[in-house]
C-alpha cells in the first residue's frame, strides 16, 4: 500500500475499503501466520545510517535505487524553499509519536502535519512571507494580487503542481455553488467575489473590488490559505461533474446521494488518506481509518534545508485517538509523546508533567500566550431587558465590578500564581500595549468598588444587603460558564469573583452550562454576563479584536446586537452608540488599507476608543504556557507562539524537526 | 402445601401476625452481625446529613486559596515538645511553591500551634434551617486564625473534611427520595402485571422493556441536557433523582413480576380466590408480605445504586454541578494531579464506598430476617 | 409454546418501532445539532467559521429539515437497504464504524459476563450455605467491595497504578501501540489479553454483587421451603439436594438477567472504556452524543436496544421452560 500511484480511472467502493484500510486486517491476515506472536504489520523502526550528509532519506534513496522512485533532483522543485533549522541539520528518520483528543481533534492534525498554506508565517510571527508561493506582488492599489509558484514543484503522487491546480481549487470548487453553497469570505471584499486569471503555468492573478489589506496576512492561516493547494485537480476531476460524465452513478455506487457527497468526501483532507498533498508528510492512516492517524514522508516535498538536503527529517507521524484527556495526560508522562503542546499542558498538570520528567525523558519547552486574558467577564450591553440594560452600560456599575475583584487571590486559587492582574488589552509585548488600557480599575479596593456602585445609581438595598436597580427592582445577575471550557478553571474562578461581588452587595451566580447552549445564548443575546478568553493579546490582535470593539455575535458577545450590526454592515442589529459606530467604521477602513503602518494607526484609534469604553472586566493573563518535548526530539525552538493563527507548532515549521 | 402457622401471613388477623414479625425481624437482624454493623453505619451516616453544619468546622463553600492541596494535619491531643500538655491543637504549614513545575509543597511547621478546641465559633448557620447558631463541633480557637485541615484542602482551597461532611446530605437522601418513587412505580407496576397477566401484563411489559432497552446514559444525556436552565439547585436535584428512578423502577417491577408469577399458582392464593376475597386484597394483604424480602432485597440494592449513578452522572459532567456539594461533585474533582498528589480528594470515595457497603449489608440482614418462613 | 413465541416476536415489532422514535427524539433534546456543537468547538479551539458556511453544510446534510422528515429519511435508510446514515463527525458510514468496534465491544462484554458469574456463583452459593459464618462475612464483603467503589474511579486508579506500581508499557487501549493496528495472530490475541483484565475487572465487578445477593436470596427461601426439609429428613444427601431443585429455582435471576445486563453493561461500559480509551462503542457513543452526531448515536443507540428486546425474549422463554408454573400461567 505503499506505492501510490493513482489512476484516472473511477474508483469503486471496493478498491476505496481496500485503501481505506478498513479491510486492511484482512489482507494482511493472509499474508502473515495466525500463531505468530509478533506484531505483523506494525511500522518500520527509524531507519539506520544517520549522518547528515545524505541528501536525501535512505528509505527515499533505496526507491529511486530500485526504479520506483525518480531522483531527487526530479522530485525538488527549481526553487525549493529553503528552511534554516532551528539549532542544526538533523538526521533522516524517526516517528513523531503524539495523541488526538477524540475525532473531532482535527486541529491537531492541521497544526502539525497541515500548516503549508501559500503563505505562511515567519518564525517570529511578525509577517506572512511565501511558502507555496515563490512570490506574491501585490499592485500598489491594493487591488490585485500576482502569486507566482515554484516551477517544477509536484504533489506527493509525483504529479505537477501548477496554476492550473489553483484555478481549479478557485472556479471549480470553492467558487462552485454545488459545492460550497457560500465561498470563503477571505475570498471576497465589498461584498463582491475576487476573480482569478491564469497568468502562465506558474501564476494566477486575484482581483478584487476593493484595496485588500488582509488577504496576504489571511493566506498564511489554516483555514483559508491552505484551502487554495489542497485540492489537487488530477485526482479530484474524475469526482467532478464538469471534468467526468457518469459521476452521478459512481457516486451512487459509492453510497452517496450525490457527485457533490462523493466529492465532498474525497476533498477531505484527514479523513481521506488517497487524496495527494503538498505537505511534509501524506497520511497512510487517515482520522477515522484505525485508532491511529498515521503518516509517512511525502518524497516530493518541496522544502529542502540549507545545504540542500530535502526535508521532512522525520520518516512518519503517529497520532493516537484516545477519548480521554486523563489518558493521554498518563502517557505523556510515560514518556509516549515525542512533542505534543495540547489538551493536558495546563497549569495544574505541571507538577505531574514535571514529576514525569525524568521517568518519561522529556523537557519543557515555553509557548508565549497570543492571549491577552484567561477569563473576560463581560455584561450584555445589548440586553433585551431594559433596566439591566441601563445599568449594565453604566461605565460606573463595570468599574464597580471591576474594582471588587480581589485578583492576587483569584490568581493563586486558579491560576498557580503564573498569571498577572490585566484588562481587556493587548499584552506587553504587543505593538498596541497601552499601559492605561491594560492596567485601569486593576486595583483591588471595597471602598472604591462601593463608590463606584452608589456612583452608577445602585443605592437601595433589598433585605439581605443586596443592592437594588435604580428603579428599585432587585438585580440578579446570572453569569453564564462554558462548560467545558476553554481554560478549565472559568467554573471555579467565577464562582469566587461572584463571592467578591456578593461583598459589594451584588447579587450574582455562576451558570454552568454546555458549550453549545452557552453559543446559541450568546448569539440570540439571552444572557445576563458570560466568561470567554480574551484572545487578540499578541500577534492577533487586529484578527481578534472581539473584546475592543463588538464584533463577534457569539461567545465573546458583549453586545451581540451591536455585533449583529456591524456584521450585517448596517443592515441588521441595533445600531451601536456614537463613539462605538466609529469603531466599527474604522475597522471596515482597516480591511480596505493596504498599508501596514496606516493599518496599525487605525487600530490604535480604535483601542483608545475601548479604553474610554471600558466594556468589559479582564481578570488576569497568563504570559506563558508550556509543551512537552522529548529529550531526543530536536530543533523545537525553546519559545514559540501559541496561537491557531500560529498553527502552534506549524509556524516553527516540523518539517525540520528530528530525532537522535 | 403445608406451612409454619406462627407468622402465617395468609391469616387474615394480620395485625398480630405484624406485630409479631417486626420482633422476629429484630431478634433475627441482631444475629447478623454485618447487617448490624450497616445498621449503624447507615444511622450515623444519616445523622451526620443532619447535623453536618454543626459537625463540619468550616461552611463548604469557604476557600482560601493559599491553601489550595494543603495535605491533611494531624490533630494532637497532647503536646509533648515542652513536657505534658493537654489539649487539642494542630501544627501550622509552611509552605513553598517551586517556581518552575509549579508544585506546591506543604511542610507541618512544629513550631506552629494552632489551637484547636470543641464547640468552637466559626462561620454562622442555621440548625435544622432553624436556629441560628455559629457553634462548631471543633474548630481551631481563633476562626480568624489560620486554618484547621483535617482531612486536606480541595484543589482551590475548600475544607474536604466540611465538603465530605456536606456531601452526605445530598447523597444519602438523593437515593431515598429517588427510591421513593422507584418503588410506587415498579410495585404497583409490576404487581398488576404479575397478578393479572394477560393483556395488562402486555401492556405493562412492553412499557417495562421500552425503558429496560434504552441505555441508561443516553437517557440520562438527553434528559440532564434538556433541564430547563432557570432552575436552582434544588430543583436539578429533584429532577435528576426524577431522572435516576426513571431507570431504577423497571428493575424492581420486573423483580416484582417474576415473583408474582410464581405465587399466583400457590395454594394460599387459590383459596384465598376460592374465598371470594377481591384481587386487591389478595396482592395487598397476601402476595406482597409473602415476598417481602425479595423487594427489601431489591429495594436496598436501588439506594446504593442511586449514589452510585449520582456520582456517575456528575462524574460525566451531568449530574449536579458546584458550587452544590455531593460526593460524586467532590469525586469529579479526582484526576491525575489528584492521585499523584493529592490522594486525599480520593475520600469522598471513601464516603461512598462506606455508604454503600453499609446500606448493602444493612438491607442484606433485613431481607433475611423479614423472611417469613424462617424457622 | 410456539404461539407464544410468535405472539412475543410480532409485539418486539411496535416496541422496537417506539425506541427509535424516543431514540431520535433524546439525541435531539440538547439545544442546537451537530452544527452550532461543532462550530463551538471549532472556536473554543481559536478557529472561526464563516456564518454562511455554517447555514451551507446545515441545508446539505439536512438539519435544516423538520426532525419527523429526519427521522423517516433514517429509518427509511435502514429498513430499505441497511444504510444506517453517514457520521458527520468521522465523515464515514455509521454502519462501517460500527462493525469496526462491534466486534471488540462484544468480546468485551461476553468476558465481563463471564468473569461475572464466575465470581458470583460460588460467592452467593457458600454465603447462603454458611449463612452468618465469618467466610460468609469476607466474602459477601469482597464481593460488594466492588459495586460499592465508583466505576471511573475504579478505572482510573487501575490505569494509573498500571502505569506506575505494575510498570505496564503503555498506557490506555486494548492494545499495546505495536500489536494496535497489526493483523490478527496469536501474539495479538494474549496482547489483547493482557489489556483486557483491567475494564473487565472494573466493570465485571461492579456487577458481582448484585448477583451474589439475589442468588443468595433466592436460594435461602428455597432452602427453608418444606420439601428441602421434608427431602433432608428422608436423607438425601446435601449436595443433591441443593442441587436438585432448590438451585434451578435460585437461577431463575442469572437468567432473567441476560436481558437487562446488557444494557446496565453498556452503560458502564460507556464510562470505563471513556476512562480507559478503549476502541469499543463505548466512547464512540459518548462522543457522538456529545457531538450530537445523530446518526451515529441513533444507530448504536438502536442496536443495542434491539439486543436487549432480543435478550429479553430470550430470558423470557428461558424462564418459562425452567419454570414449568411460569409457562403454564401464561399458556
Amino acid at each position: 500500500m505503499n506505492d501510490r500511484s493513482w489512476t484516472t480511472r473511477p474508483i469503486t467502493r471496493r478498491r476505496l475499503l481496500i485503501a481505506g484500510g478498513a479491510s486492511a486486517g484482512l489482507v494482511a491476515l493472509s499474508s502473515c501466520s495466525l500463531l505468530d506472536t509478533d506484531p505483523a504489520g506494525g511500522g518500520d523502526g527509524p531507519s539506520e545510517a544517520p549522518g547528515t550528509d545524505l541528501r536525501e532519506s535512505p528509505q527515499l534513496a533505496a526507491r529511486v535505487e530500485a526504479g520506483e522512485l525518480p531522483p531527487l533532483s526530479e522530485r525538488l522543485p527549481a526553487n525549493p524553499s529553503v528552511i534554516e533549522p532551528v539549532d542544526r541539520p538533523g538526521v533522516y528518520g524517526g516517528t513523531w509519536t503524539s495523541a488526538l483528543l477524540g475525532p473531532e481533534d482535527e486541529a491537531w492534525l492541521q497544526r502539525t502535519l497541515g500548516y503549508d498554506p501559500l503563505m505562511r508565517w515567519n518564525p517570529e510571527w511578525t509577517e506572512a512571507i511565501p511558502n507555496i508561493a515563490e512570490s506574491v506582488e501585490q499592485s500598489d492599489d491594493g487591488h490585485e494580487f500576482l502569486i507566482t509558484l515554484r516551477a517544477g514543484m509536484k504533489w506527493s503522487d509525483g504529479a505537477p503542481f501548477t496554476a492550473d491546480d489553483l484555478v481549479f481549487a478557485f472556479t471549480d470548487f470553492l467558487m462552485n455553488k454545488e459545492l460550497s453553497p457560500a465561498s470563503p469570505s477571505f475570498l471576497s471584499n465589498g461584498g463582491q467575489p475576487a476573480t482569478l486569471t491564469r497568468v502562465d503555468d506558474q501564476s494566477v492573478r486575484f482581483t478584487f473590488a476593493e484595496p485588500n489589506g488582509l488577504f496576504l496576512e489571511q493566506l498564511a492561516l489554516i483555514n483559508s490559505g491552505d484551502m487554495l493547494v489542497t485540492l489537487p485537480r488530477h485526482y479530484l476531476q474524475q469526482f467532478h461533474a464538469a471534468y467526468t460524465e457518469g459521476v452521478d452513478a459512481v457516486a451512487a455506487s459509492a453510497g452517496f446521494a450525490s457527485w457533490t457527497e462523493l466529492m465532498l468526501a474525497r476533498s477531505e483532507t484527514y479523513q481521506n488518506a488517497e487524496k495527494p498533498t503538498l505537505n511534509a508528510w501524506m497520511l497512510t492512516n487517515a482520522l477515522g481509518d484505525a485508532t491511529t492517524v498515521t503518516a509517512e514522508r511525502n518524497p516530493y516535498y518541496w522544502k529542502t534545508d540549507p545545504d540542500g538536503r530535502q526535508l521532512p527529517y522525520l520518516d512518519s507521524l503517529s497520532f493516537e485517538v484516545v477519548s480521554d484527556a486523563e489518558v493521554i495526560l498518563l502517557k505523556a508522562t510515560n514518556g509516549e509523546f515525542a512533542f505534543h503542546t495540547r489538551h493536558v499542558t495546563s497549569l495544574a498538570n505541571k507538577p505531574v508533567l514535571a514529576e514525569g520528567r525524568e521517568e518519561g525523558g522529556y523537557e519543557f519547552m515555553t509557548l508565549s500566550s497570543s492571549l491577552m486574558n484567561e477569563m473576560v467577564i463581560f455584561l450584555n450591553l445589548t440586553h433585551q431587558d431594559p433596566v439591566k440594560r441601563e445599568v449594565f452600560t453604566n461605565k460606573d456599575f463595570r468599574i464597580g465590578l471591576s474594582h471588587a475583584i480581589d485578583r492576587a487571590e483569584l490568581n493563586t486559587a486558579t491560576f498557580q500564581d503564573e498569571g498577572e492582574p490585566w484588562q481587556a488589552a493587548p499584552s506587553p509585548d504587543s505593538r498596541f500595549f497601552d499601559e492605561e488600557l491594560a492596567t485601569q480599575y486593576l486595583e483591588f479596593d471595597v471602598d472604591l468598588a462601593n463608590e463606584a456602585l452608589d456612583r452608577a445609581g445602585l443605592t437601595q438595598r433589598d433585605g439581605s444587603g443586596f443592592r437594588l436597580a435604580p428603579d428599585g427592582s432587585p438585580l440578579a445577575i446570572e453569569v453564564e460558564v462554558a462548560e467545558p471550557g476553554v481554560v478549565p478553571y472559568w467554573l471555579d474562578a467565577m464562582n469566587l469573583v461572584v463571592g467578591y461581588w456578593a461583598e459589594v452587595g451584588i447579587n450574582a451566580r455562576t451558570r454552568p452550562e454546555d458549550r453549545t447552549l452557552f453559543k446559541e445564548r450568546t448569539e440570540a443575546n439571552q444572557h445576563d454576563a458570560g466568561v470567554w478568553v480574551g484572545p487578540g493579546g499578541l500577534g492577533d490582535e487586529t484578527r481578534r479584536p472581539f473584546f475592543y470593539l463588538p464584533t463577534m455575535r457569539f461567545e465573546q458577545a458583549f453586545a451581540p446586537a451591536w455585533a449583529q450590526w456591524y456584521q450585517s454592515n448596517g443592515a441588521q442589529g441595533e445600531e451601536p452608540p456614537e463613539p462605538t459606530r466609529q469603531q466599527c467604521e474604522l475597522f471596515w477602513e482597516l480591511a480596505r488599507t493596504p498599508d501596514p503602518d496606516q493599518r496599525d494607526e487605525l487600530f490604535g484609534r480604535i483601542l483608545e476608543i475601548a479604553r474610554d469604553q471600558f466594556y468589559v472586566i479582564g481578570t488576569l493573563r497568563v504570559p506563558t504556557g508550556y509543551g512537552i518535548v522529548r529529550n531526543d526530539f530536536h530543533n523545537v525552538p525553546e519559545e514559540m507562539p501559541e496561537s491557531f493563527d500560529y498553527a502552534t507548532p506549524g509556524g516553527s515549521s516540523p518539517c525540520q524537526y528530528f530525532i537522535e | 402445601m403445608s406451612r409454619p402457622t406462627d407468622v402465617d401471613p395468609a391469616t387474615p388477623d394480620a395485625e398480630l401476625a405484624v406485630a409479631s414479625q417486626r420482633t422476629l425481624v429484630w431478634r433475627a437482624l441482631r444475629r447478623h452481625k454485618l447487617a448490624m454493623a450497616g445498621l449503624v453505619i447507615t444511622c450515623l451516616l444519616y445523622l451526620v446529613a443532619v447535623f453536618a453544619d454543626f459537625l463540619s468546622p468550616y461552611d463548604p463553600g469557604d476557600i482560601n486559596a493559599d491553601y489550595a492541596y494543603a495535605p491533611p494535619q494531624q490533630l494532637h491531643v497532647v503536646d509533648t515538645s515542652d513536657g505534658w500538655d493537654w489539649g487539642l491543637y494542630v501544627n501550622g504549614y509552611e509552605q513553598t511553591r517551586d517556581p518552575e513545575t509549579l508544585a506546591q509543597t506543604f511542610r507541618e511547621n512544629p513550631d506552629e500551634k494552632i489551637p484547636v478546641r470543641l464547640f468552637a465559633r466559626g462561620p454562622e448557620y442555621k440548625l435544622f434551617g432553624l436556629i441560628s447558631t455559629d457553634i462548631h463541633l471543633l474548630g481551631p480557637d481563633d476562626p480568624d486564625g489560620p486554618p484547621m485541615y483535617l482531612l486536606g484542602a480541595s484543589r482551590t482551597g475548600h475544607d474536604q473534611l466540611s465538603r465530605i461532611l456536606h456531601g452526605t446530605r445530598i447523597s444519602m437522601s438523593i437515593g431515598l427520595v429517588g427510591l421513593a418513587m422507584a418503588f410506587a412505580l415498579g410495585v404497583v407496576l409490576g404487581g398488576a402485571s404479575g397478578y393479572f397477566g394477560g393483556k395488562v401484563d402486555a401492556v405493562i411489559q412492553r412499557v417495562v422493556e421500552f425503558f429496560m432497552s434504552v441505555p441508561a446514559i443516553p437517557l440520562w444525556l438527553g434528559l440532564a441536557a434538556a433541564l430547563p436552565r432557570d432552575w436552582g439547585p434544588l430543583q436539578r436535584y429533584l429532577a435528576i433523582t426524577v431522572i435516576l428512578s426513571i431507570i431504577n423502577w423497571t428493575d424492581l417491577a420486573r423483580v416484582v413480576r417474576g415473583r408474582f408469577l410464581a405465587l399466583r399458582g400457590e395454594d394460599f392464593v387459590t383459596a384465598a380466590y376460592l374465598d371470594g376475597i377481591s384481587r386487591r386484597r389478595i396482592i395487598g394483604r397476601h402476595l406482597l408480605p409473602s415476598f417481602s424480602s425479595h423487594l427489601i432485597a431489591a429495594m436496598t440494592l436501588s439506594i446504593p445504586a442511586m449514589i452510585l449513578a449520582e456520582t456517575s452522572l456528575s462524574f460525566l459532567g451531568l449530574g449536579l454541578r458546584p458550587p452544590t456539594v455531593s460526593w460524586g461533585v467532590l469525586l469529579s474533582d479526582v484526576d491525575v494531579r489528584a492521585l499523584e498528589t493529592a490522594p486525599w480528594l480520593l475520600l469522598p470515595g471513601l464516603a461512598v464506598v462506606t455508604a454503600v457497603l453499609a446500606i448493602n449489608f444493612l438491607g442484606d440482614g433485613l431481607r433475611d430476617a423479614a423472611d417469613p418462613y424462617q424457622s | 409454546m410456539l404461539t407464544f413465541v410468535a405472539r412475543r416476536v410480532a409485539l418486539m415489532i411496535p416496541t422496537l418501532v417506539l425506541i427509535s422514535i424516543v431514540t431520535f427524539t433524546i439525541i435531539q433534546l440538547p439545544p442546537g445539532d451537530f452544527l452550532t456543537t461543532y462550530v463551538t468547538n471549532l472556536s473554543a479551539q481559536g478557529e472561526q467559521v464563516d456564518p454562511a458556511e455554517v447555514a451551507a453544510l446545515r441545508a446539505r446534510y439536512g438539519l435544516d429539515e423538520p426532525l419527523p422528515a429526519q427521522y423517516l429519511t433514517w429509518i427509511w435508510g435502514i429498513v430499505s437497504d441497511g444504510d444506517f446514515g453517514r457520521s458527520f463527525e468521522w465523515n464515514r458510514p455509521v454502519a462501517e464504524m460500527i462493525s469496526d468496534r462491534l466486534p471488540l465491544t462484544i468480546v468485551f462484554m461476553a468476558a465481563t459476563v463471564v468473569f461475572t458469574w464466575i465470581i458470583a456463583f460460588p460467592i452467593g452459593l457458600y454465603s447462603a450455605i454458611r449463612q452468618y459464618s465469618i467466610t460468609d462475612y469476607v466474602a459477601t464483603t469482597i464481593g460488594f467491595l466492588g459495586l460499592a467503589i465508583p466505576n471511573f474511579l475504579l478505572a482510573l486508579a487501575l490505569m494509573w497504578m498500571g502505569l506506575n506500581v505494575f510498570g505496564q508499557d503503555s498506557v490506555g487501549g486494548l492494545f499495546s501501540p505495536e500489536y494496535r493496528d497489526a493483523a490478527w495472530n496469536l501474539g495479538k490475541v494474549l496482547d489483547l489479553a493482557g489489556h483486557l483484565w483491567v475494564p473487565m475487572v472494573v466493570l465485571g465487578t461492579a456487577g458481582t454483587a448484585g448477583l451474589i445477593r439475589i442468588l443468595r436470596a433466592n436460594l435461602l427461601d428455597e432452602l427453608r421451603k418444606p420439601y428441602v426439609t421434608a427431602a433432608r429428613a428422608r436423607g438425601m444427601p446435601e449436595r443433591r439436594l441443593l442441587l436438585r431443585y432448590p438451585m434451578r429455582v435460585a437461577l431463575n435471576p442469572f437468567v432473567s438477567t441476560i436481558g437487562w445486563v446488557l444494557p446496565v453493561l453498556i452503560g458502564g461500559e460507556v464510562i470505563v472504556s471513556s476512562v480507559l480509551s478503549l476502541e469499543t462503542t463505548g466512547p464512540l457513543l459518548l462522543s457522538s452524543l456529545q457531538s450530537q452526531d445523530m446518526y451515529l448515536a441513533g444507530s448504536i443507540i438502536l442496536l443495542v436496544s434491539v439486543m436487549t428486546v432480543i435478550g429479553t425474549l430470550i430470558s423470557d422463554l428461558l424462564l418459562a421452560w425452567l419454570d414449568p408454573r411460569i409457562r403454564h400461567g401464561m399458556a
